[in-house]
């Protein structure tokens, strides 16, 4: 028999491995706080185990005071979560509000505490309507409040998005907690401003979608990613214009020019106004044979900014899908700078002057801590004059732009 | 665009490595424009008009790919013509009346008048044109080229060709001719290798296509110089192997002599004086021909042989032109009378620079394709610059 070239591990030492690595997991994730019951446990667990972290963030800034007002921003308005929270009248958003900032405390105390117990059901779950009686309803999830146990239909649950999955777990979590009559929320029951047979289970959608919604803007989902929907923008572009011939041919030798360009930007929601200066400088071959020709300008400009977001925003990709967009500009510029051809013999230096619009779209490719990549064409309109050369014209130009933004 | 950028630079960039190459040529070391062996003036890229101040230049710019007219007083371009293949060497030929701007490039001549109107011409001359004599009087263009061939133009007032026949170099199977100019009252006199010299008729040349002329015998060996004398229409200065002679081209005979066995003739320019250098026992010597046909000689105070001379109309002074040891050029003027230093300047960067001088006016011309030449009064010293003339041509 050929003797072994591995080594067995003793298998007192093997479980020590695992259960030390349990533990750590367990301490990075929160596993105590939360009670499983299923097939001896599976992945699901950590998606709830995420979910109910994010849930408790959120609830702490509740219970801090903080103003939550049970509504969508406009740069949120295409998300899902937005649609039951667009729906509500001011009456229903009060009662929204005041339940979440009532019922905060208590959830946390039931997240923590693990006393709820998750059971992952392989089967499909319903409900049974208390006024259909003859029809039952399947749902992703069913609380047991008075057993503490919370029923979840793993094939459905898995299927979710996260935003869904927190939406749907605060949705339940609610059904542990004890409104202000003492009573335990149920769905089928009509409470105060949500006044329908369904009212509760409105209210508690209503809630679960704030507390989705909340966690989103708390920044979990997007980590560090760059957010689009921040005020304030500085960027630096650098444009590589190409000129038309009128150009280059009686100024410029090369066939494009490169800009460098700072902006700052504010928006309101989809729309914005930005500020620029910009500067050229160009020292290179001239037309003239033997000469060099060197073009040195400082322009500004100001420009309307008209943001367009291209996707549907999910959650799992909230980086890129709810952030990433395409910006447009129209504004105009002036510019003033210096012209000078020049060879070893002799040289010829004019003011130069210029005016004229310009216009773009830029791609907004969202990166880490605020910082933004942009890409985008432009297309400006320019009339210059170079008072020595006697040379008035204008010539439409187009550029390729690339840089980096810093949006706060 | 790309594309056409290519061929653009291209373009430039050949016409760059021309220029460079011909101010090396010619600035290497400074090249007279002495006019033995030719027939009238040597064609250059620079050229001044002859009559009054020579304050008048043309200059064929290199990087520009045209002729200049400069006004030297003003301190001004004052015209310019594009050239055909301005890639090439041009030459520039212009009568003193200014009445045509003549361009060689090869073997082409084209012919500017002052309205730009142009005409040309493929004189399809064996060799490259050296040297050009015009009679303002029958409009007769006489060029001569590096092989001894001669073309006869007659142009009408607007410029156009008339008439033209290349003759040969050979007038009969012993005889080349070694050189020649117009009378001043426009007669051509050609010297030939046999040590005569030939009155041509040109009228009779043109019609017959073959040469027409009067032979004559000066006596003076083989002549390599012949000028005309202002106001003397009879007369030519003819240079032979040791001696000049004053020589009446109508009555066939000399009117004076000058013995120049004991010394060497160096250079001989033609002007407006015709005169030459002839040094003797260490001395130069400065030999001038007045319009009246006498002929004078004073001591010039210099040791460098002098390769390029003008002399003041009222011929009170001589402008000079020498390379020093060191290799640099110095330009002097001085008072033909005493030999006093009028002005005097040097200049080092020959291997760059074309430089040339009339009676009045010395021009440094740089090799910038932007354009740029300094223009000196060798009267007054003072200095004025004209910049940047090229510029407009480029866009």
């Amino acid at each position: 028999m050929k003797p072994s070239r591995y080594w067995p591990i003793p298998s007192s030492l093997f479980r020590l491995l695992v259960g030390l690595s349990v533990w750590l997991l367990a301490q990075n994730q929160g596993l105590g706080k939360v009670t499983f019951v299923g097939n001896g446990g599976n992945a699901v667990d950590y998606e709830i185990t995420r979910s109910m972290d994010k849930i408790v963030d959120f609830l702490q800034i509740v219970q801090a005071g903080n103003s939550l007002p049970c509504e969508c921003k406009e740069s949120e308005r295409d998300f899902d979560l937005c649609e039951s929270l667009k729906k509500l009248n001011e009456p229903q958003r009060k009662q929204c509000e005041s339940s979440l900032k009532q019922a905060a405390p208590e959830l946390i105390r039931l997240i923590q505490s693990g006393q709820i117990e998750y059971r992952w059901s392989q089967d499909d779950l319903h409900v049974r309507e208390r006024h259909q009686k003859a029809q039952e309803r399947p749902v992703t999830a069913i609380s047991q409040p008075d057993k503490n146990v919370m029923m979840i239909d793993q094939n459905r649950f898995v299927k979710l998005s996260t935003e869904r999955k927190i939406a749907l777990l605060s949705h339940e979590l609610f059904h542990f907690v004890k409104a202000p009559d003492g009573q335990f929320y149920q769905d089928h029951q009509a409470y105060s401003a949500f006044s329908g047979p369904q009212g509760v289970r409105q209210l508690l959608n209503t809630l679960g979608a704030r507390i989705a919604l909340g966690a989103w803007r708390l920044e979990d989902f997007l980590g560090d990613r760059s957010k689009a929907y921040v005020h304030h923008f500085i960027a630096y572009r650098n444009t590589a214009l190409s000129d038309p011939d009128s150009l280059t041919q009686n100024l410029l030798a090369n066939d494009s020019r490169r800009y460098t360009e700072f902006q700052y930007r504010y928006y309101w929601g989809w729309h914005g106004m930005g500020v620029h200066w910009g500067s050229y400088d160009l020292d290179a071959s001239s037309f003239v044979p033997g000469a060099n020709t060197r073009l040195k300008t400082n322009n500004f400009g100001l420009t309307y900014h008209y943001r367009l977001f291209p996707f549907s925003p999910s959650l799992d990709e909230a980086w890129l899908s709810s952030q990433l967009h395409i910006d447009l500009s129209l504004g105009a510029f002036l510019s003033q700078g210096d012209y000078e051809i020049k060879d070893p013999y002799t040289s010829l230096r004019s003011d130069w002057n210029s005016r004229g619009w310009i216009a773009g779209a830029n791609l907004m490719l969202p990166l880490y801590r605020g910082f933004w990549f942009i890409a985008g064409i432009d297309v400006r309109g320019e009339q210059y004059e170079i008072k020595e050369l006697s040379i008035e014209d204008q010539h439409t130009s187009w550029g390729n732009t690339f840089g980096v933004s810093y949006g706060f | 665009m790309a594309f056409k950028s290519r061929q653009y630079f291209a373009k430039r960039l050949s016409t760059l490595l021309l220029s460079v190459g011909m101010l090396w040529a010619s600035a290497c070391s400074l090249e007279s424009d002495d006019s033995r062996n030719v027939i009238g003036e040597r064609v250059e890229v620079i050229t001044f008009t002859p009559d009054g101040n020579g304050d008048v230049s043309y200059y064929f710019d290199a990087q520009a790919g045209r002729i200049h007219r400069f006004d030297l007083s003003a301190g001004r371009l004052t015209d310019s013509f594009v050239v055909p293949q301005p890639d090439k060497e041009h030459r520039v030929f212009v009568p003193s009346s200014e009445a045509y701007v003549v361009d060689f490039v090869e073997t082409q001549l084209t012919i500017f008048r002052s309205d730009q109107a142009t005409v040309r011409e493929d004189l399809n001359l064996p060799g490259t044109p050296i040297s050009a004599a015009f009679d303002e009087a029958t409009r007769t263009l006489v060029v001569y080229d590096d092989l001894s061939s001669i073309a006869l133009v007659r142009l009408d007032e607007q410029g156009t060709i008339e008439q033209s026949w290349i003759g040969g170099p050979v007038f009969d199977p012993e005889t080349l001719v070694r050189a020649g100019d117009f009378t001043s009252d426009g007669r051509l006199v050609l010297s030939f290798s046999n040590e005569r010299i030939g009155v041509i008729d040109v009228n009779g040349s043109l019609e017959s296509g073959s040469w027409q002329w009067q032979d004559q015998e000066p006596g003076i060996g083989l002549i390599d110089w012949v000028a005309p004398i202002q106001d003397q229409s009879d007369l030519v200065a003819l240079h032979g192997e040791s001696s000049l002679v004053i020589w009446d081209v109508s009555a066939n005979t000399a009117i004076t002599s000058t013995d120049l066995s004991e010394g060497t003739v160096t250079y001989l320019y033609k002007s407006e004086i015709p005169h030459f250098y002839y040094s003797e026992s260490g001395t130069q010597k400065l030999f001038t021909i007045a319009s009246d046909g006498s002929v004078n000689s004073t001591v010039v105070p210099l040791e460098r042989l002098i390769k390029r001379s003008q002399i003041s109309a009222d011929q009170t002074r001589l402008t000079v032109g020498y390379t020093e040891v060191d290799g640099s050029l110095v330009v002097r003027q001085l008072r033909i009378q005493d030999g006093v230093t009028l002005y005097t300047d040097s200049f080092r960067s020959m291997d760059q620079n074309i430089y040339g001088f009339s009676q009045s006016f010395l021009l440094e011309i740089y090799p910038s394709g932007l354009g740029s030449l300094n223009i000196i009064d060798l009267a007054t010293g003072n200095q004025k610059s004209i910049v940047n003339y090229n510029l407009p041509f480029f866009q």
